[in-house]
């Protein structure tokens, strides 16, 4: 066989294809015109050429697109490296969230929702401490446990550093179900049926239907409260009534507003539990809270000393590591309720007992006390009083509270860090999306909890 | 769903036949995956979706290894769409990626290996073609349908015999129907090559297949 022949044969193909120069086609045409031989040939290869271009076409799984974004954002979560040069600025970051809409979408089911969404493991911790007071009805422990959790080794690291480990969670955590904001309302009183009536009318007024109301005691007892004489939870239960209502955000204000009408009416103590740090100050001091002294632990406040000695009456010293104070308290002692200038005290072996409402919404000024030998809260800065820090709850309830704290840092550190997977992140990713989409659902909504606790009148000390 | 992709869901190819061409093009949905629009690229994957994944599946003949190497593909054309210079088309770019894909995954003697001999891929998919042909297929008799589905299974066996180099190119070009110089950009090989290469497929397909022929 020639060269040029070979040669012709070579652009056969080509020449079937119609990817010849007008030149070369017109030479294989020729030389096709002369050797049938080559043109046998091109019809085979045509043959072949038809064969091929007749095989079924394949269509791609009707899923392949969303499982391609899928594998994308996974691929994109795993890598935890910058983005290549050459990327345009935000690129990542403007895909991260319209991928996460997609995904979305298509129901995959995951969220590249930020993963700082994630609830960070402080939350989790105050999360699972506020379960214990408010399981026992000590809502207004909720402040003191978050400064609690702070004060724990690492806390600060948690708090800046949003480390999700998955471990705690899914131990301490494990209810995907998000949970609505709680507002908790003591109301101490001497009258509890009639009380109970006061709030159920308020409710009424207001149409709503509790969701949970506990029944009221067949026989309200009193409970005398002095210096060593504590509640326990059974006495607690036995006199209490339970009001548990969820209202809308806006709603709440008012209620409470109706609510602090009756409970001014009350000849007895409404005192805010206390921090529980001071508690836990208290217990550094040496003092044995757990004997049952009724005691004080005020803040320093000069000029609340200052008040304490017109008043005729000596400012108790504060307990502090240096000057722990005198070993056994008189009384409990708090802020006055009402405007009748009753005196007040608060005791209670745990934090739950000692029955409070919220700074500021109180009635209880440093004026109040004046004169009565009280000690009084340190005013901050708008020169609003702050509720005297009262408490007598044995060491158990703060130290309760460090042990949950420390066994949660303790998970923590046996997960293997404080930073958890890329790999756990995703597998976290889907619940917290939902988590929040969750409880965005319920942004409006609260749960107010009404408890009624009957408790002995409390007369101001005779001066 | 939105009028352009309903289009592509309905089979509305690049090229814009019926369909708003500028919603279509390549370069817009580029340009809406730059500003961070996932939805373009999203467009992107529809639109090419089924021939890549039809290529590739003719390349290594098998459904699932089919899929994982387009998933692969289009994931590697995302993640380097930023250094993407859009000389060749994206189009061009993304069988690139994929080819490579592909024949480098047989070299390595990996996962991808012609077990399968069924051209239409899934079973519980027919081919784009032969639903086309649903009507004639009515028709047709059951024993020339079978006859058809041996002939596939024969051309099938025979471009798996086909080293891969030469494979690509006459998949390329009689199943994708590509230019020999799209060819040429895909394979980065020079379009002499192609040809050549091209007409040597050929020749060892005519003569696997020599008894369909005559």
């Amino acid at each position: 066989m020639s060269p040029q022949r070979e040669n012709i044969r070579e652009q056969l193909s080509a020449y079937a294809d119609g990817e010849l120069t007008e030149a070369e086609a017109s030479r294989v045409a020729q030389a096709l015109a002369e050797d049938p031989e080559l043109a046998a040939e091109l019809a085979e290869l045509q043959a072949v050429r038809e064969l091929l271009r007749h095989l079924p076409r394949a269509a791609a799984p009707a899923d392949l697109a969303e499982r391609i974004m899928a594998r994308a954002e996974r691929g994109r979560l795993l890598d935890d490296d910058a983005a290549p040069a050459g990327r345009p600025a935000g690129w990542w970051l403007a895909r991260l969230a319209t991928a996460a809409i997609v995904l979305i979408a298509v129901g995959v089911g995951v969220s590249v929702v930020a993963m700082l969404t994630t609830p960070s493991w402080l939350e989790q911790v105050d999360s699972r401490t506020r379960r214990l007071p408010e399981a026992a009805g000590h809502g207004e422990a909720l402040h003191g446990n978050r400064e609690l959790a702070a004060r724990l080794p690492g806390g600060e690291r948690l708090e800046n550093g949003g480390a999700i480990p998955s471990a705690p969670e899914a131990k301490f955590d494990a209810s995907p179900e998000p949970e609505v904001p709680v507002t908790h309302f003591f109301i101490n009183t001497d009258n509890l049926s009639m009380v109970q009536q006061e709030v159920e009318r308020i409710l009424r007024e207001n149409d709503i239907e509790p969701v949970v109301q506990q029944a009221a005691p067949a026989r309200p007892a009193k409970v005398i409260v002095s210096r060593g004489n504590f509640y326990d939870q059974s006495q607690l239960e036995a006199n209490r009534v339970r009001f548990e209502v969820v209202v809308g955000e806006g709603h709440v204000r008012q209620i409470v507003q109706e609510l602090n009408a009756v409970r001014a009416k009350q000849n007895v103590a409404q005192v805010p539990l206390g921090d529980l740090p001071d508690l836990a100050r208290k217990k550094a001091s040496g003092r044995d809270a757990a004997a049952g002294d009724a005691t004080i632990l005020a803040h320093a406040d000069p000029q609340a000393e200052t008040r304490n000695r017109r008043g005729g009456r000596p400012a108790r010293p504060l307990p502090s590591k240096d000057s722990p104070g005198p070993p056994r308290a008189p009384k409990a002692l708090g802020p006055a309720a009402g405007a009748e200038g009753k005196a007040s005290r608060a005791v209670g072996p745990d934090p739950g007992t000692t029955l409070a409402h919220k700074a500021g919404e109180d009635d209880t000024t440093p004026d109040a006390l004046r004169g009565r030998g009280r000690s009084v809260a340190p005013t901050t800065g708008a020169g609003r009083p702050q509720p005297a820090t009262a408490a007598t709850a044995p060491a158990t309830a703060p130290s309760q509270l460090v042990e949950v704290a420390r066994e949660l840092q303790k998970g923590q550190d046996q997960v293997g860090g404080a930073r958890p997977s890329v790999r756990q992140r995703w597998s976290q990713l889907g619940q917290a999306a939902a988590t929040q989409r969750a409880t965005a659902a319920r942004a409006n909504v609260r749960r107010l909890l009404i408890i009624l606790d009957a408790e002995a009148p409390i007369r101001a000390p005779a001066k | 769903m939105t009028e352009w992709t309903s289009n592509i869901s309905a089979g509305v190819n690049a090229e814009g036949q019926g369909g708003p061409a500028l919603a279509f093009e390549d370069a817009v949905l580029l340009k809406r995956c730059r500003d961070g629009e996932m939805g373009g690229f999203a467009v992107l994957i529809r639109k090419y979706q089924d021939r890549l994944y039809n290529a590739i599946l003719k390349m290594c003949g098998n459904p699932d290894d089919a899929e994982e190497l387009c998933q692969e593909a289009f994931v590697k054309a995302l993640e380097n769409l930023g250094t993407f210079r859009q000389d060749s088309g994206f189009y061009t770019w993304l069988f690139r990626i994929g080819m490579n894909l592909t024949i480098s995954r047989r070299r390595k003697g990996g996962r991808v290996k012609f077990h399968s001999l069924d051209p239409g891929g899934r079973d519980d998919e027919p081919p784009q073609r032969l639903r086309d042909a649903l009507a004639d297929r009515a028709q047709r008799d059951p024993a020339e349908e079978a006859a058809q589905k041996d002939v596939n299974r024969r051309v099938m066996e025979a471009l798996a015999e086909v080293e891969d180099d030469f494979r690509a190119v006459v998949v390329l070009r009689d199943i994708e129907e590509m230019s020999y110089k799209q060819i040429s950009r895909v394979l980065g090989t020079p379009v002499g090559t192609v040809k050549s290469r091209l007409y040597r497929a050929r020749c060892m397909l005519k003569e696997s297949l020599e008894s369909l022929i005559h």
